[in-house]
């Protein structure tokens, strides 16, 4: 039966003396990765591309109720809001200081994350740190929660009396922190720092582990010093891993919502995405629209300068041979406190946050530590007073109803874009066609740029109608599938891209020779090799699934609430202690996952950066 | 062969990207519709509005509060169609119901939207939605609340800890921009609030007066100011006081309520935070006798999608909840009905007692409040500091 079609397709390995342009053209479009990749840039272009366009126009087009201001009737060009953004009175407050609060702060969380993530993943990768495997699972954690429960824990510790209500923990035990400390840019870039100093730490340890030994080696025997060959040797070898983290740092801390929220407001201190917030709270789409195109601009803006460093890097890294075996630094009489400050790292970044989370779930009054102030109630009790959610956290029916929403849901979604990640990767690595590959890989790069507040309005509008043969998927899970695919496409293509590079093409051509389809072939041989990379590509969609919040919170509605906007409901409602609560489980979810994934595919979250 | 097959693919790639191109336009492109059909009821038969809504089909509610749905449940109850309530926020009920009526494809038949500068200069005029107000209630309606109907209007109080002081510590609203309450009023941040803007617009439009007065009876002497209304230059002076901005009513009536603060601060709070006294022990206290109001009540406007297909029945509901029953869920917690003569059960805030002293909103300022609303984002921005 499969007899009949490889007739057509073995021409694609055949040699031919033919090399006319139309002989080639047929080549590519009987490539099955050609087909394939037309197949996918309509997906991606309904996904990612539609919803971007339609918000990028929204910034020079008039809106819908902006007729009298603009002057101009809805759906026409004006240039009402960009003078509004760059050149009205306000300017200043709405843009620019934000535009310059929002770079510093960005650069000093990632300048720091480098300077912390860089020694430890060298302690936890080339030396003889005591219990350093336990380590380089355990630091990464806090990459696994969501960065605003840091913003949460941050509060309950430090607020002080400029907020009035509550006292924080510090201020029952005597000291009130003073305002730089309890709100504005310093907690935000400590949070920064702390949120991705694990992705330093696994772009690094990653790169360390593949670089070849022989360098360091040959310096060894020249008689260089340990710090020599740091300086000298190893650093610039990490120069593109080091980079690439640098500017996907940078590009989401410009993003980042929830954190500057939580903790700007109280200080007056605004950052672009807290301006976006504002000016979509009030419908004023188009001044929104404005604010998304500059931070989508900034965040490619500093991946081209990455790309451009990267290409100069890789003439100098392609010279390495096979990565041998290298050996590992002894610390002999650093051991001890550089085990102190790895121990210090974990107790900062995740016990802190972590207990005080948890401490505030048992505690009827934040910061009152005497024991009859200690209850499960908020956990495992019934008919508490509080009326809008009376029943413990573990025992409600719509904690469980927004479990299983998030587990299938985000399940779904991570699969999808792991399966979506390797298809990329399938056409980018075999497609003979170049274009097709370079314009998914950029295409499934752009959700990584555009804010997720802006991003669900654009699939709020695109998707709330029915648009030709796809109906409408506002309310449905569909629409939060779709969104929670495009979203992390991003990760998911560069991890399939890297796993298909690293798949010979050896045995698919073999399966073809012998006359297997390319469906078959897809099935029985390309998706069993790389099983362990579609774990790790599924993974980290999960676990930045799980705790994602601003991606979903306009488009949950009460019948596909989630845990994330769950917890936002609580907040709305004031009720911290199940809300924190419903944090903590999210976490444990993220971390189950992790685990889980861990022990059945042996994959780990370092591989799905790709 | 070959020609064929590559032109075929050019063919495809060409119409999947203009199809792309065309969908992004009409993300942000509304299409204008015709004018807005004028409705009006003289010879009213509650009897055949209902004969008629139940040969009609099932509907949908869009509602700001989750108590939409207990609403739609009563109403089934009454009158045995089927009413679906859907908890919607007045930004993306406004976004359902452009998109929905431009598609042709009307889901939410009955909209309550808090945002009626958006009902009255967006949806009404493109004829998304359609006001009606039932022939029947209309006398107890005041004329400021029908154009569009309000269903109900939601007080907020100025609000003291009732632990800290004996009696509210402000007798006039411009004590708050004096610096005995410099850092010591919770306000929420008026830049992502349209309410609040709103707020301003109507004070600037129908309330000037009274806070002139009042600024005399506070500091003995007539106010000055180069700014347009008494209410902008209120406005100026509170966003200078540095407030203590909130993201909510809810965090405001923690900063005011929470137990064991020696000096805390007031704050305009929505009169459903009360309930924090029995549910979280928070000391609150209304403000009484607060020159010249002790708080404001904004509306949420009542308006049925004009696509619907089963007009009848959502014209039924929009008259169930003006009466005591369909409105109940609601006011319990004192929001009030825009029906007078329905009587306020009693609740936390006392909001029954208050009826008189609270700033109202009037529906003939709906346009200058939509106009205005970034002059006072602006205003509030520029004057703090």
């Amino acid at each position: 039966m499969a007899l009949l079609t490889p007739q057509r397709e073995r021409s694609t390995s055949a040699k031919s003396t033919q090399d006319s342009p139309r002989y080639r053209a047929r080549i590519i479009l009987r490539h099955p990765a050609t087909l394939l990749g037309v197949l996918l840039l309509l997906i991606f272009g309904y996904l990612i591309l539609a919803p971007v366009i339609s918000l990028l126009l929204g910034a020079i087009q008039v809106g819908f109720g902006d007729e009298a201001k603009a002057g101009a009737s809805a759906g026409t060009l004006t240039g009402y809001y960009l003078d509004r953004v760059f050149s009205s009175p306000v300017s200043d407050i709405i843009f620019y200081t934000p535009l310059l609060n929002t770079l510093w702060v960005s650069l000093c969380s990632m300048l720091i994350a480098l300077a912390v993530g860089v020694p430890v993943a060298w302690l936890l990768v080339r030396t003889d740190l005591p219990a350093r495997r336990w380590f380089a699972s355990a630091l990464i954690v806090p990459y696994m929660l969501p960065a605003w429960t840091f913003a949460l824990a941050w509060t309950t510790i430090f607020r002080n009396r400029s907020n009035a209500g509550q006292q924080g923990w510090m201020e029952t035990l005597g000291w009130e922190p003073p305002n730089w400390l309890a709100y504005g840019p310093v907690p935000i870039i400590v949070i920064f720092s702390l949120h991705f100093t694990p992705f330093v730490i696994l772009l690094v340890s990653n790169a360390l582990k593949n670089l070849p030994g022989q360098l360091d080696e040959a310096a060894r025997i020249s008689g260089a010093s340990a710090q020599q060959r740091w300086w000298r040797v190893t650093l610039p070898l990490l120069r593109p891993a080091l980079l690439s983290a640098a500017t996907l740092m940078f590009a989401k801390a410009i993003g980042e919502f929830g954190v500057a929220y939580v903790l700007g407001l109280p200080a007056g201190f605004q950052v672009l995405s807290t301006t976006l917030h504002q000016s979509i709270s009030t419908q004023q789409s188009g001044i929104a629209a404005v604010i998304a195109a500059v931070m989508v601009a900034l965040g490619g803006i500093s991946l081209m300068v990455d790309l451009r460093f990267l290409r100069e890097a890789q003439r100098f890294t392609t010279l390495n041979g096979k990565a041998t075996l290298t050996q590992t630094e002894p610390l002999i009489r650093w051991r001890i406190p550089a085990l102190a400050v790895v121990s210090l790292l974990f107790t900062i970044s995740v016990l802190i946050p972590l207990g005080t989370l948890v401490l505030s779930t048992v505690m009827r009054v934040p910061g009152d530590f005497s024991v009859q102030n200690f209850t499960a109630d908020y956990w495992i009790g019934h008919d508490l007073p509080t009326v809008g959610f009376s029943q413990g956290v573990l025992v409600s029916a719509a904690t469980w109803r927004a479990v299983w929403n998030t587990v299938w849901m985000v399940g779904l979604a991570a699969l999808c874009t792991g399966l979506l990640g390797l298809l990329v990767g399938y056409v980018v690595v075999r497609s003979p066609l170049r274009q097709l590959g370079t314009a998914l890989r950029v295409i499934t790069f752009m959700p990584y740029l555009v804010p997720g507040l802006a991003f669900a309005v654009a699939y709020l509008s695109l998707f709330a109608v029915p648009r030709g043969p796809i109906p409408a998927l506002y309310g449905t899970a569909t629409i939060l599938i779709l969104i929670m695919i495009a979203d992390e496409m991003p990760f998911a293509s560069r991890a399939g891209v890297t796993a298909m590079m690293q798949l010979g093409a050896e045995s698919e051509e073999a399966a073809q020779s012998l006359g297997a389809r390319f469906g078959y072939r897809l099935r029985t041989v390309i998706l069993p090799m790389v099983r362990s990379s579609l774990a790790s590509a599924t993974l980290l969609p999960f676990v930045s699934g799980v705790q994602g919040l601003s991606l979903v919170i306009i488009l949950a509605t009460p019948g596909t609430e989630l845990m994330t906007t769950l917890s936002m409901t609580l907040i709305d409602f004031g009720y911290s202690h199940a809300a924190n609560a419903v944090v903590v489980m999210i976490c444990a979810i993220a971390l189950l996952g992790t685990w889980a994934t861990q022990k059945l595919f042996r994959s780990n979250l370092a591989d799905s950066l790709g | 062969m070959s020609t064929t097959s590559t032109h075929r693919w050019t063919t495809v790639v060409g119409l999947g990207l203009s199809a792309l191109l065309f969908t992004g336009c009409a993300g942000q492109a509304p299409a204008a519709t015709t004018a807005p059909v004028a409705q009006s009821a003289e010879d009213f038969d509650l009897d055949q509005l209902i004969s008629a809504a139940k040969a009609e089909g099932p509907i949908t509610i869009y509602d700001s509060t989750s108590k939409v749905e207990d609403m739609a449940a009563a109403f089934t109850k009454a009158y045995g169609i089927k009413a679906t309530g859907v908890k919607t926020d007045a930004a993306e009920a406004i976004e359902k119901v452009t998109r929905e009526a431009q598609a042709g494809n009307v889901v939410g038949d009955v909209v309550a939207i808090s945002d009626l500068p958006a009902v009255k200069n967006q949806l009404l005029p493109n004829n998304f939605v359609t006001n009606w107000v039932p022939a029947d209630l209309a006398p107890n309606i005041d004329a400021s609340m029908q154009e569009p109907l309000v269903m109900i209007t939601d007080p907020s109080f100025w609000t003291y800890n009732t632990e800290a002081f004996n009696t509210c510590p402000a007798t006039n609203i411009w004590d708050f921009t004096t610096e005995k309450f410099t850092k010591k009023v919770a306000f929420q941040d008026p830049v992502g609030d349209n309410g609040a803007l709103d707020w301003y617009s109507q004070m600037a439009q129908f309330g000037d007066q009274q806070l002139r007065d009042a600024y005399k009876e506070a500091f003995g002497e007539d106010l000055v100011t180069d700014k347009d209304s008494a209410a902008a230059e209120w406005v100026s002076r509170m966003a200078a006081n540095q407030p203590i901005l909130t993201k909510s009513s809810e965090e405001a009536s923690e900063a005011v309520g929470a137990g064991g603060q020696d000096d805390p601060p007031m704050a305009l709070m929505s009169s459903a935070k009360y309930r924090n006294i029995e549910e979280k022990g928070y000391s609150l206290g209304v403000c009484e006798g607060l020159v010249p109001w002790v708080g404001k009540a904004s509306p949420k406007s009542l308006t049925i999608a004009s696509g619907s297909k089963s007009p009848n029945a959502a014209k039924l509901f929009v008259h169930f909840v003006l009466t005591q029953e369909g409105i109940e869920p609601q006011i319990s917690d004192g929001k009030i009905s825009a029906n007078s003569s329905i009587k306020q059960p009693e609740d936390a805030a006392h909001v029954g007692k208050h009826l008189n002293e609270i700033f109202q909103f009037d529906n003939a300022g709906l346009e200058t409040d939509w106009a205005s609303r970034e002059i006072w984002q602006d205003l509030w921005r520029t004057s703090a500091k």
